[in-house]
């Protein structure tokens, strides 16, 4: 059985006895998450003129589309109770080797995601390694090796931007009917996780290491591999933002993913993606990009006061995740 | 694995890192963050057959310095001269390191340099008072914290070195002899009033700002809404703020231009704010197929921005001069060292500012040489007196 997270199923509810749709919606993890978004949504639309304008919408579409890349790699290891500090480092790497492979190099575009994908694996493989042999806490791995690959990226370029390749933009620019080809990549991306997670069973193991490691090794799954592929899939994940966003941008420079750390665990701890590990939701990892996108647009578009702009951030990043708590005041009464 | 075999894995490991640290360690024992700009020039005594500009004309023996003509001394033979950077950034790998190359081939004299690992007044205290500790007593410093630097430099001089702040303004009361520095308000100002001009004096402004607990910052936001201000038809649509990094700079400016989609100029009045700006702008005239021109004004000379300029989508930014804060600095150090004090403790000296546009972005550098040169004329008149 998948042990996609339902609390709903999980219900000790008398034999017969139905709940109404509504409340079932409420039941599932995801629900405070899709609430805060319509709320959101209908805040901001009604507070500014151009937020729900077609530019608007295509640009929010493209950047929730990188933060759910980048918030991937952080769900990748979140799932099995781990953590990646390094996010944002490989993210820089992976820019700076890419620009270095294009300007420096004069590699054409689809050798250089290639290779710069596998680094991004090789990264994450190194963690993974040092974790399992060090038998240390992601925590200390990934704050150390984060600092080794920033180094790195910051020795190679010197804080330079590098020229990409022409063309190479079109991916991050590109409008497909009233969205971006980036929305429509995330989709595909939310899709490949839920199929990974609720069918295959490595995805499935990858669940039960990450509710309880100890039970997992005992029914035969080996926990060292499964750490090692998450943390591979994780720094694969951010290396691909890192392609997407310099795409988006038609810049590359050592400085990307200086703050993608913080947002990564941000996104998954709104989408209802418990960071203990155990657990995935698409729906909500979905909407945990969106509403952290949503927030810091509708925010500009209100044109808050930029000496509060940050305390307005918070306040309303709060009242979001709020909703959590209300909703599971909620089903502990529906039980 | 066997203990033996743990052991012999421990030994190699050990090895590779001292071998590592060994190669990424430089030959004359200096840190590992910087190189010395020029090694050519190893003594004062050294040819000054550079090929900068201003030394051609120039030759120096012991420690006396001739200059297009003009004859410098100087009482000591070798200074102990040290500039940090906080954080790798080309403007100082183009421009100040520049002038530092330029002030080594002239005067004879090596300049260490140590670049930061992170923009932090924290990292800077570390690596600053390591170089103190190796017996560098003239420094260049550009404060990465605007309040915090003041400590470090009162600290420096408890310690018996001299120390010149560069770059740009730190809070008062100053602790450092000197700053040189643009005057942050009047290229905001200019900036401004060249923007408004080409706006044909009317419509909206977006004005861009970078940290706002920055004086620099403030200075600037007070010389965009002083210059808009004069304008009874131009106005600021809105200002975004407390920008860190470039691609912050570049989300919260698309969001901007997308809030008010008839907004006529934007200005950026810091180089990462200007880069975000950059990349902002080209991202719009990539995907908006409707999109009309806006007149924008940015601050330094990036790739990002000067490749805006060829563009065409950024109408002119303000280049400073981080060549004469490399080069005119570390000629204030060696006065300094020999017993010279600054007229005015802690004085702001202007190391000037040019408009760079499509007709000059491949001339503008001549430009910034004068003005330098300019400074250095006047340092026993208008800067430094006999202490």
């Amino acid at each position: 059985m998948s042990k996609v997270t339902n609390e709903a199923r999980q219900t000790n509810r008398p034999a017969g006895k139905q709940l109404s749709p509504l409340k079932r919606f409420f039941m599932e993890p995801y629900s405070s998450a899709v609430v805060a978004i319509v709320l959101l949504l209908a805040v901001f639309s009604i507070s500014t003129d151009s937020f729900l304008s077609q530019y608007n919408l295509f640009n929010l579409s493209r950047t929730a589309s990188i933060y759910a890349f980048i918030a991937a790699a952080q769900l990748m290891v979140a799932v099995i109770g781990g953590m990646n500090l390094a996010v944002g480092a490989v993210g820089s790497l992976s820019t700076v080797l890419m620009g270095e492979m294009m300007q420096n190099y004069g590699w054409g575009t689809v050798p250089t995601v290639i290779v710069t994908i596998l680094v991004g694996g090789i990264c994450g493989v190194i963690n993974g390694f040092l974790i399992n042999k060090l038998k240390l806490q992601p925590f200390v791995i990934t704050l150390a090796m984060s600092f080794v690959y920033n180094g790195i990226s910051v020795g190679i370029s010197h804080g330079m931007p590098y020229e990409l390749n022409e063309g190479f933009d079109a991916l991050g620019r590109q409008q497909v009917g009233p969205t971006s080809m980036l929305f429509i990549l995330m989709v595909i991306m939310v899709v490949v996780l839920l199929i990974f997670f609720r069918y295959l069973r490595v995805g499935r193991d990858v669940l039960a290491v990450g509710g309880n490691a100890t039970a997992a090794a005992l029914s035969g799954i080996k926990v060292d591999r499964v750490n090692i592929l998450c943390n591979t899939a994780s720094c694969m994940f951010a290396a691909i933002a890192a392609l997407l966003w310099a795409s988006r941008s038609g810049s590359a420079t050592s400085t990307t993913g200086s703050d993608w750390m913080l947002y990564s665990f941000a996104i998954c701890a709104i989408g209802g993606i418990r960071l203990n590990g155990g657990n995935f939701t698409a729906i909500g990892f979905f909407c945990g990009a969106w509403i952290l996108t949503m927030i810091r647009n509708g925010l500009t578009m209100m044109n808050v006061d930029i000496y509060y702009e940050q305390a307005f951030l918070g306040v309303i990043i709060l009242l979001a995740v709020s909703l959590e708590s209300l909703r599971l005041k909620m089903a502990e009464q529906m039980k | 694995m066997k203990k033996n075999h743990k052991r012999i894995l421990a030994l190699v490991c050990a090895l590779t890192i001292v071998l590592g640290l060994a190669a990424c360690a430089k030959e004359d024992g200096t840190t590992a963050s910087g190189d010395t700009a020029n090694t050519e020039n190893t003594t004062n005594t050294a040819d000054t057959s550079s090929s900068d500009g201003a030394a051609e004309n120039s030759e120096s023996a012991g420690n006396t310095v001739t200059l297009d003509g003009v004859t410098w001394e100087f009482q000591q033979d070798e200074y102990k001269l040290c500039c940090y950077w906080p954080s790798p950034d080309e403007f100082f790998d183009n421009y100040v390191l520049k002038g530092i190359e330029g002030f080594e081939a002239d005067f004879g004299q090596e300049v260490e340099y140590a670049v930061g690992t992170e923009w932090t007044q924290n990292v800077e205290n570390q690596t600053v008072e390591a170089l103190a500790a190796q017996g560098y007593d003239c420094f260049m410093i550009f404060g990465a914290d605007t309040a915090g630097a003041n400590g470090l430099y009162e600290e420096l001089y408890n310690a018996g070195c001299q120390v010149i702040n560069y770059g740009g303004l730190v809070n008062d009361p100053q602790e450092s002899a000197l700053t040189l520095a643009s005057d942050v308000y009047v290229q905001a100002y200019e900036s401004t009033k060249k923007l408004i001009e080409y706006m044909g004096e009317e419509g909206t402004i977006i004005n861009v700002l970078e940290n706002l607990g920055d004086v620099n910052t403030v200075k600037r936001q007070q010389g965009v809404e002083d210059a808009v201000a004069e304008y009874p038809n131009v106005s600021i649509c809105q200002t975004v703020a407390d920008i860190k990094t470039v691609d912050e700079g570049y989300t919260k400016v698309s969001d901007a231009i997308t809030a008010n989609p008839d907004v006529t100029g934007i200005i950026a009045t810091g180089g990462t704010a200007s880069k975000g700006v950059a990349n902002a702008l080209s991202d719009y005239y990539a995907t908006k197929s409707d999109a009309t021109h806006i007149f924008a004004a940015t601050q330094d000379q990036s790739t990002e921005v000067m490749n805006g300029i060829a563009a065409g989508y950024i109408d002119h930014t303000i280049g400073q001069n981080g060549y004469g804060m490399g080069y005119i600095s570390n000629v204030l150090l060696m006065y300094l060292k020999d017993g010279w004090v600054p007229q005015n403790w802690g004085e702001h000296i202007d190391t000037g500012m040019v408009v760079i546009n499509k007709d000059n972005m491949e001339t503008y550098q001549e430009e910034i040489e004068a003005v330098t040169n300019e400074i250095v004329s006047t340092i026993e008149t208008d800067i430094l007196k006999q202490g």
